[in-house]
């Protein structure tokens, strides 16, 4: 009998997947809404994952920062955008041919991968790096560099979106 | 307790969890109909007014002198309204999308009940295993405020799925806020993690209790999440998302019936739960100056609730008060004070902490 | 741990940081105040990073920060690069809406370029590369009034996004199969690794990611339609710095970290540098604007360079870098006419360059140069990039049917070039029809920046030694082991978690 917390990974990846998969092929509804809000979905079921792997400082962040603000704003910018050509638009055939292929390449790519690996033959050892203070340790000693220059990446995020959004000064 | 100790631990745990999860569920939704009903009598009063004072069911009748007493005081006022909230028609207009329209309300008042998952209300009961706390995460507080960022959703669906102008305002304007206060309040409660060193709320108590109130350590954080708890909670003075003399009634225009008090339960439980993590953050949770020891029997440990209990609702008081004495915020003022006032003063704090607890004292 | 050794990125960070600052004080009517500044600033960042040359090797943050012979010479082109296009910035300093953020964001990039050079980590690598590309996704929709700027940018985000998301998933593999993402740990390692088909796919993830950079096929669809759109400042920037800062990454991964698996699988660069080269030299024969020419100009480039992989031997690499040090020399001598044409004839249509030649003798003298070179006529840089990396292919031959293929190709790759690169100089010196005669003004700064341009080009042409020992001590460099100096002792997460 397969392992309780087995069957959580089963249950949780399958939900991101098939949010994941509602997300950009919902058969039902053609909705930008609908579709962001599956996103949130597969976001928070991605989150699930990061538990069972014991780290739940990244599962709350994700759900914090990516389902709590950044989907909130997609889903503002969607609203005040209105998208109802969107919601007409049907598929070319050539436009599913090439998606379908491409997937197929990708998919076959990380099937063959997969099957090929060799399961590691270490026992898995519960590494407690996922709590918060171990993970705040390595950020600012082994990783501190990229860690700094992420702030200067913000930076540059955050001036670019005044710039590009403010308003002409005359 | 006997026939108890026979059942395996996880049993133990599960059946424990339970039914803490079933009388926090119960006393919450007690406090909510009845914070409705301090609201109303609070800002009668602030209005020289009466208040509700007539609900009277049968029974009183048959009781002297309590009876009458109770009447007067409007005790069974949040039983009337609730039934009346559950008789009237469910009207759907027809314009909506059905799907949010029906989903919105749960998910509004969904998140704001979950969040007492993880607060501490009590020390322990009986057993010194058996904490009061529904979930001891290590990252307590990251939950909480995981958990709050998804309330928004309930809130947006709302103005989207009605289809009409004023409740998407109103779902609109809620989200840049609740977006923009949650930026604030979070790093506020950063200052806090940082001379505790620990996320777990728990820990959080156990700090107080040995050197004192947070707010004493940290009274700017705290100035800053209350003001910020006020717009996370859709209240007055930042209540635009409701505003009535606007938008009619904001993100619930279309709302009726059982739908519409859904929202409201929603928003009461949001205000008791950020006053119930400003008593765990800042006013030592369910401990006293004096009464600081994790419960030893079970009479102090029903005390250290009854605490809790009485902070909370000091606090409550505190939000309802201010309701009915500062005017609504402009629009541009509430994004002004957010970004460019608490944000900013914020980091200097987290900021000057780090700078003390590096140089000063460790 | 040794913190002088980040000392230029530092500083070119700072510098960035006061301009933006500087913004607040200096008045609007002296704009160009503060292109001069960054400007010589970093001129004299510059003049440091070559005095101070040869510091010695050393890494810093646990072997994650490396500065080596490679990173040295990189780092030595990518401050000139970021020198000029600052200097050509200056003359458009009234006309830029948000100059201050527009150099400062150049210098931000350019931070991003200096330690992309530097990564020996794929997460410091990975990082580096953001810094760079969202950097250009804002410089590249910078004149967010014209609507082709927008379009490029927001094309330039999206097809990012996508190699971003590509690229982190293949370090996640590499991390999951190696337990590292140092270069040199992996590099020790290889052998086992490059047998394990999950380290693979994470190499063949990461490498999608770098061939976005570099605009190889198949990922150069972005690099037409982004060249065109933006500024063209911003394009020579980017056409320059951040091209070559994916090849920079390109040799270590391929040298440092894997050179085993690089040699193996050889006849993959070769493959597809053919392809590069192909694609871009067939599109650009029917292109009327220059800047697109360009985009297409630069992807055969990148087909060239990849070639040099395809040898997979201290002669390639060697010549890899050396063409790339030409290679920016060249592109920014040719982008400054272009830059000077299209912000005085608001088009970028070969007619807008007819008669330059009596227009405006510099310009037309510096895309001359530009050109000339990027068709590998000797005696310039270009020419002598391509013989070098023809040569390390052509030692291969016999190994495989792909070396003459290839070889084929880029000589074919050569003659097309000919043709369009041509094409536009006898529009400049011959043109069919001249409506407007008038004289193009040249400001000191731009010709301050066409000397510096014109004569790179020149003397890595004329004097291509100098240059080819640099770049063979570059990649001989990055087969010496690199042990931390300071041992990495990063607290034990199980230690720190029982607490």
């Amino acid at each position: 009998m397969p392992e309780f917390t087995d069957l959580l990974f089963y249950g949780f990846a399958g939900l991101a997947l098939f949010f994941g998969f509602l997300c950009v092929a919902n058969p039902l509804s053609r909705s930008p809404v609908t579709s962001a809000m599956f996103l949130v979905l597969t976001i928070v079921s991605l989150a699930g994952l990061f538990i069972l792997l014991h780290a739940f400082f990244l599962a709350a962040i994700q759900v914090l920062v990516y389902a709590g603000a950044v989907m909130v704003l997609f889903l503002f910018v969607i609203m005040l955008l209105d998208l109802k050509e969107e919601e007409r638009r049907r598929f070319r055939r050539f436009t599913v041919g090439v998606g379908v292929v491409a997937v197929g390449v990708i998919a076959g790519l990380l099937l063959q991968t997969v099957l090929k690996a060799v399961p590691y033959s270490q026992t898995s050892t519960v590494l407690a790096v996922g709590a918060t203070r171990p993970l705040g340790i390595i950020l600012f000693t082994q990783y501190l560099l990229p860690f700094e220059l992420l702030s200067l990446l913000l930076l540059v995020a955050m001036v670019g979106v005044i710039l590009l959004t403010k308003k002409e000064l005359k | 307790m006997n026939l108890f100790d026979y059942l395996e631990p996880t049993t133990q745990f599960v059946i424990f969890s339970a039914i803490k999860i079933l009388i926090v569920f119960g006393v919450t939704m007690t406090f909510v109909a009845y914070a409705v009903l301090a609201e109303r009598k609070i800002s009668a009063w602030i209005q020289d007014r009466v208040g509700p004072n007539r609900t009277a069911p049968p029974i009183t009748k048959f009781i002297p002198i309590l009876g009458p007493m109770l009447v007067r005081l409007g005790i069974f006022q949040p039983m009337a309204d609730g039934l009346k909230f559950l008789l009237k028609e469910d009207f759907t207009p027809a314009y909506v999308r059905k799907v949010y329209f029906w989903l919105a309300p749960a998910i509004a008042v969904i998140p704001a009940f979950l969040t007492f998952a993880v607060i501490p209300f009590g020390s322990t009961l009986g057993n010194p295993d058996n904490k009061m706390v529904i979930a001891d995460l290590n990252v307590g507080v990251l939950y909480t405020f995981g958990i709050v960022s998804l309330g928004v959703y309930g809130i947006v669906l709302a103005g989207y799925a009605a289809n009409s102008k004023y409740p998407f305002l109103g779902g609109i304007r809620s989200s840049a806020q609740m977006i923009s206060y949650e930026i604030a309040m979070g790093m506020s409660v950063v200052a806090v993690f940082m001379v505790v060193g620990d996320l777990n709320l728990g820990a959080v108590v156990q700090y107080q209790a040995k050197h004192g109130w947070m707010v004493l350590h940290q009274p700017l954080a705290f100035a800053i999440f209350l003001i910020a708890a006020f717009a996370e909670t859709n209240r007055l003075p930042f209540d635009l998302p409701e505003s009535e003399s606007e938008l009619v009634g904001g993100y619930h225009t279309e709302y009726s019936s059982m739908k519409f008090a859904l929202f409201f339960l929603g928003e009461y439980a949001a205000m008791i739960s950020a006053s119930a993590m400003m008593v765990t953050l800042f006013f030592g949770g369910w401990t006293l100056p004096f009464l600081s020891e994790p419960a030893s029997s079970l009479l102090v440990g029903l005390l250290h609730i009854a605490i809790f209990i009485a902070k909370l609702v000091v606090l409550l008081v505190v939000f309802i008060w201010v309701r009915w004495m500062l005017p609504r915020f402009r629009y541009d003022q509430l994004m002004d004070l957010g970004w460019r006032r608490f944000i900013p003063l914020a980091l200097g704090n987290i900021l000057a902490t780090a700078l003390v607890l590096a140089f000063i004292s460790p | 741990m040794n913190y002088s050794l980040l000392t230029v990125e530092i500083l070119t960070a700072l510098l960035g940081l006061g301009v933006l600052l500087l913004d607040l004080w200096i008045p609007a009517t002296s704009r160009k105040l503060l292109g001069i500044i960054a400007a010589t600033g970093l001129g004299v960042l510059l003049v440091y990073a070559i005095g101070s040359a040869a510091p010695g090797d050393g890494t810093a943050f646990g072997g994650m920060f490396v500065v080596d012979a490679l990173s040295g010479y990189a780092k030595g082109f990518f401050l000139v690069a970021g020198l000029i296009v600052l200097l050509l910035s200056i003359d458009s300093a009234d006309t830029i809406h948000g100059y201050a953020e527009y150099c400062a964001l150049i210098l931000f990039a350019l931070t991003g370029m200096l330690f992309a050079a530097s990564a020996n980590d794929f997460v410091l690598m990975f990082v580096a590369l953001e810094l760079i590309t969202v950097t250009f996704y804002i410089l590249v929709s910078f004149q967010r009034n014209r609507l082709s700027s927008l379009e490029a940018g927001v094309k330039y985000l999206i097809l990012g996004a996508l190699a971003s998301g590509f690229m982190v998933f293949g370090i996640a593999l590499i991390f999951g199969s190696a337990n590292t993402t140092n270069f040199y740990e992996i590099s020790t390692a290889q052998t086992a690794l490059i047998k394990s088909p999950v380290f693979l796919t994470g190499i063949l993830l990461t490498l999608v990611g770098l061939g976005f950079k570099i605009a190889a096929f198949p990922f150069q669809i972005w690099a037409p339609d982004v060249y065109q759109g933006a500024p063209a400042l911003t394009t020579s920037f980017l056409a320059t710095g951040s091209k070559a800062a994916g090849f920079v990454l390109l040799a270590r991964v391929a040298f440092e970290a894997v050179p085993e698996l690089t040699a193996a699988r050889g006849h993959l660069f070769l493959g597809i540098g053919s392809i590069t080269i192909l694609y871009g030299s067939l599109c650009a024969i029917p292109q009327r604007s220059v800047k697109r020419l360009m985009g297409y100009s630069s992807i055969a480039n990148a087909g060239y360079l990849l070639l040099g992989f395809g040898a997979a031997s201290l002669a390639g690499g060697s010549a890899v870098l050396a063409y790339l040090g030409g290679y920016i020399f060249t592109v920014l001598a040719a982008f400054i006419g272009i830059q000077v044409v299209v912000s005085h004839q608001e088009s970028d249509d070969i007619s807008a360059f007819a008669g330059l030649a009596r227009r405006s003798p510099w310009m037309a003298a510096s895309l001359t140069v530009g050109l000339v070179s990027l068709a590998g006529i000797p005696p310039l840089a270009g020419f002598f990039g391509k013989l070098m990396i023809l040569k390390a292919v052509a030692v291969q031959v016999g190994t495989s049917p792909m070396v003459i293929l290839s070889l084929l190709v880029a000589v074919l790759g050569v003659v097309v070039g000919l043709y369009y690169y041509l094409g536009v100089l006898r529009s400049v010196y011959w043109p069919r029809s001249v409506s407007d005669l008038s004289p193009i003004p040249v400001s000191g700064t731009t010709k301050l920046a066409l000397i510096f341009a014109v004569l790179g080009t020149v003397l890595i042409g004329v004097l291509p030694e100098t240059t080819y020992q640099g770049a063979r001590q570059a990649v001989a460099g990055l087969a010496t082991p690199k042990s931390p100096a300071t041992p990495a002792s990063p607290p034990s997460a199980t230690t720190q978690a029982a607490k």
